[in-house]
């Protein structure tokens, strides 16, 4: 597992904001320490490799911009993009877990299977709550 | 100066506390009293290694039985017959030696109508009514509590953070023009801020808050126990609201609702007045240096009843009847007395006293302390118990509140230091407003007609059936941070239904559940409402966030009293508290720091905690309080000597940590794999390589924020009952 890397970041937003991507696995790809350095990359002196730490996704589209325009922005309804949109995205660029909710709106007259983006309300304070404390 | 006997009550117990001192009224004596005018100086050590064991022990075992104690106790004597280790009430004195943390005993009226102290002292016996009092309550005083943040190193750096945190805001305010980066903590507000030019506080000083909550004992009895507890605001909000860093104040049994609340805050408020006026001897271990502290009370919240127990504002039903004691004035129906705080003015109005114009959302702000004394003063010379009334609905004061008695330089003002908890309100009382309409519950005036309320779309048997599966269904795409996903909500109609899970179900599904199904305007309406509050609610946000939030819910709230109340005098009491409180969030975020910050939601789950800790149930007071010291003297113990208080699980095994808070969980590949298909393109790609290495596949990842996601490569493993899919995530936009 001797790799050199050589495409460091990629771009996964097109149209400016947040992505919404279904993991299908985590993983940590291992590679070459050569003459440059990124302080980012954890440094694992050893085996003189360095990890870079990505997730495997798949996007979802971006938002129907109807809906997300008539609902002032909460009503975030996706499509799957499928394989096509498969690529991989940095473990340190993963915000927050949301939901994705399958429904069927009505848009213009026409019904469509899509997903609507929940995300918890507050959710921020989750780390600050005392439920992750010993008892 | 004030003339009835009730006012003249409250006005005694504010002025006993207003001139404490140590030395007189609290029963603090002999050695911890000594300690609170001369900490020790060096840090506590625990000389005895058995002692040291017993001490574990006993911490270890908080949630076991006093059995379980003795058992490992005779269990480690048999093994080593050396060891001699103390028993379980004799680690208890220790316990509290060491911590010098204890409490003030007061008798109380057996039916909790009120404490006998300061100008009850001598109560039972001079009107003779209670011979032997069989009720007491404990007050835990807060100076020794604190003290004890400071008598180790790592404790007292902790302490640091209001001055770091202060320092690095007044950068940010020079750096973009008096905005800061960020409102989250307290520290971020105006109001804080304030202070700290005016020099009120210094930089050894400690910033508190204090929260009050009635709790239930049991579900299903009728038993109300109250407690308060202080939040040291010096800690960084990581580690305030933790159980371990939460101080007790009192606990207050019941078994009903205190009659007079303001005895049962004396001991504790008297206490703190004292400190405040002859300042809080500290000795900083990571600075070795002895310093004065004064004590300032910044923020003091509780939920509405609670709130109103402290502050003695009129509530709800007063034409001021807001919590914060705006200037605004409220409409009622002619025929009724409650006041409701409607925005636009009904159609042909004239109720005398509240006949004034519209007002506009945005002059909807706080209030300030030089109007509450004016007011407060007209309502202490009422000479007749009618004009008294009459004043209380003027003024929207029933009475001083309590916290007057605290040392006016360290409180930062009434009605200023009220605000949380609007965070609540508007949280959870909202939702449930809009499900009232939704459903049509409100009362239908004579001259109304049910059938006009195109919004009431529950009243449809078919619809609300429909829209409890749909709500049903989602459970099963949400993720396990959510808490409690929803159930099918017709079918527990009657039912005890979380606040979280009404909150998910309102504010997370409905927006799209309920497109298509709510008429257009009221949808739109209900959307605008819900990404304002969802910027509110968050524990950090922006400037740019913030002034957004603060239009949406501007333009929200007059939209919303134009098609539900519609200037109708028969639809006032649509207009319930919450609605205005909604408007005052954007601008207390920029008075006192993101409302969540501050908001009794989490502390309500620490007081909670506390309640579940009574083992006793044929006791449960006396079981509480005994607990809630114990807890108090633990915590103590901890703050002084953290190697009591050792890291939990920081990682489990079989993770790897990958630094700034994201941590891979197991279940990860023993071996390396080979990838094939599309995943091994994108790989090599991704990595510019011709051909794909082998890789470990890792199943969970935690994040900063403390959820945990997995993946399709865990998931496909389960069954799909068992599935909920946690693995949609939000990626942040990187680019090149």
């Amino acid at each position: 597992m001797i790799l050199t890397l050589i495409c460091d970041t990629i771009q996964i937003s097109f149209n400016g904001g947040d992505r919404i991507a279904e993991v299908r696995y985590f993983t940590r790809l291992a590679r070459e320490v050569d003459d440059w350095h990124d302080a980012n990359e954890e440094w694992n002196a050893q085996d003189c490799l360095q990890f870079v730490d990505v997730a495997l996704v798949m996007l979802y589209s971006n938002p129907h911009p109807y809906l997300l325009e008539r609902s002032y922005g909460i009503l975030a309804s996706c499509t799957k993009l499928g394989e096509e949109s498969l690529q991989m995205v940095r473990i340190t660029d993963i915000r927050s877990l949301v939901a994705m909710i399958p429904h069927r709106p009505v848009i213009h007259g026409v019904a469509e299977d899509r997903y609507f983006l929940a995300e918890k309300t507050g959710m921020d304070i989750m780390c600050f709550g005392s439920e992750n404390e010993e008892d | 100066m004030a003339k009835l006997p009730k006012l003249q009550q409250s006005m005694s117990f504010i002025q006993t506390i207003r001139g404490a001192s140590l030395d007189n009224g609290i029963r603090l004596t002999g050695e911890p009293l000594e300690q609170l005018h001369n900490p020790p100086k060096a840090p506590l050590r625990v000389d005895y290694r058995y002692t040291e064991l017993a001490l574990s022990m006993f911490i270890a075992l908080e949630h076991s039985s006093e059995s379980t104690y003795d058992k490992i106790r005779r269990v480690i004597e048999q093994c080593f017959p050396d060891a001699k280790l103390p028993s379980f009430h004799e680690t208890k004195r220790i316990l509290a030696d060491l911590s010098g943390v204890t409490s003030i005993i007061k008798d109380m009226c057996i039916n909790s109508c009120a404490a006998y102290v300061g100008p009850f002292a001598n109560f039972d016996r001079s009107n003779g009514r209670v011979e032997h009092p069989r009720a007491v309550f404990h007050t835990i005083p807060i100076a020794p509590q604190l003290q004890s943040l400071w008598r180790h190193p790592e404790s007292a750096e902790k302490m640091h953070y209001r001055e770091q945190r202060t320092h690095q805001i007044f950068q940010e305010l020079q750096r973009n023009d008096g905005l800061v980066d960020m409102y989250d903590d307290v520290f971020c507000g105006q109001a804080y801020l304030d202070v700290v030019t005016q020099n009120k506080i210094q930089k050894n000083d400690i910033l508190l808050m204090l929260s009050i909550d009635g709790t239930q004992l049991y579900k299903s009895k009728d038993l109300e126990c109250w407690i308060y507890i202080w939040i040291v605001l010096n800690l960084s909000p990581e580690y305030h609201y933790k159980k371990k860093h939460v101080l007790l104040g009192a606990i207050i049994p019941g078994p009903k609702k205190p009659k007079i609340i303001d005895s049962f805050l004396f001991p504790g408020l008297h206490h703190l007045s004292a400190v405040q006026r002859e300042g809080l001897c500290i000795w900083d271990t990571s600075q070795d240096c002895e310093f004065i502290s004064w004590l300032f009370l910044f923020l003091a919240c509780a939920d509405g009843p609670g709130l109103l127990t402290l502050s003695n504002f009129i509530g709800h039903q007063g034409k001021n009847g807001c919590w914060m004691l705006c200037p605004l004035n409220g409409h009622r129906k002619p025929s009724a007395p409650q006041y409701y705080p409607v925005l636009l003015k009904p159609d042909d109005y004239n109720v005398r006293g509240c006949d004034h114009p519209d007002i506009n959302v945005y002059d909807i702000g706080p209030s300030n302390s030089h109007v509450y004394i004016q007011r407060l003063l007209h309502l202490l010379n009422s000479p007749t118990q009618h004009v008294y009334e009459t004043q209380c609905l003027e003024t929207g004061i029933v009475g001083p509140s309590i916290l007057l008695g605290l040392q006016p330089q360290l409180i930062q003002g009434i009605p200023e230091v009220f605000s949380s908890e609007m965070m609540h309100l508007s949280g959870a009382n909202m939702a449930a407003l809009w499900l009232n309409l939704w459903h049509g519950k409100f009362d239908c005036a004579p001259t109304d007609s049910q059938a006009n309320w195109d919004w009431a779309i529950f009243k449809d048997i078919a619809t609300w059936e429909a829209h409890g599966c749909a709500v049903a269904a989602c459970r099963m795409c949400l993720p396990g941070s959510f808490d409690v996903a929803p159930h099918d909500p017709s079918l527990h109609a009657n039912s005890w239904y979380k606040a979280t899970e009404y909150i998910t179900w309102i504010y997370s599904l409905c927006p799209a559940l309920l497109y298509g199904i709510l008429p257009k305007h009221f949808w739109r309406n209900f959307c605008k409402f819900v990404a304002g509050l969802q910027i509110m609610a968050q524990y950090s946000i922006t400037p740019a966030q913030l002034q957004r939030a603060c239009q949406l819910i501007a333009e929200w709230e007059p939209e919303f009293e134009r098609i539900f109340y519609q200037c109708r005098v028969d639809r006032i009491p649509f207009i319930h508290l919450c609605v205005h409180l909604t408007c005052h969030l954007a601008s207390e975020a920029t008075r006192v720091g993101s409302p969540i910050c501050s908001s009794q939601w989490t502390m309500e789950r620490t007081i909670g905690n506390l309640g579940q800790e009574i083992r006793q149930p044929s006791d449960p007071f006396s079981n509480l309080a005994q607990q809630g010291i114990r807890h108090c003297q633990v915590n103590a113990l901890k703050a002084m000597t953290p190697h009591f208080d050792p890291p939990e699980n920081v990682s489990p095994r079989a993770s790897a940590d990958l630094g700034n808070g994201y941590v891979l969980l197991a279940k990860c590949d023993k071996h390396l794999t080979t990838v094939h298909g599309d995943d091994a393109r994108v790989i090599a790609d991704y990595l510019g390589l011709p051909c794909t290495p082998k890789i470990r596949h890792w199943a969970h990842l935690r994040l900063p924020n403390g959820q945990i996601s997995r993946s399709e490569y865990q998931e496909l493993q389960c069954a799909p009952e068992d599935i909920c899919m946690a693995r949609n995530v939000k990626v942040r936009q990187s680019l090149k």
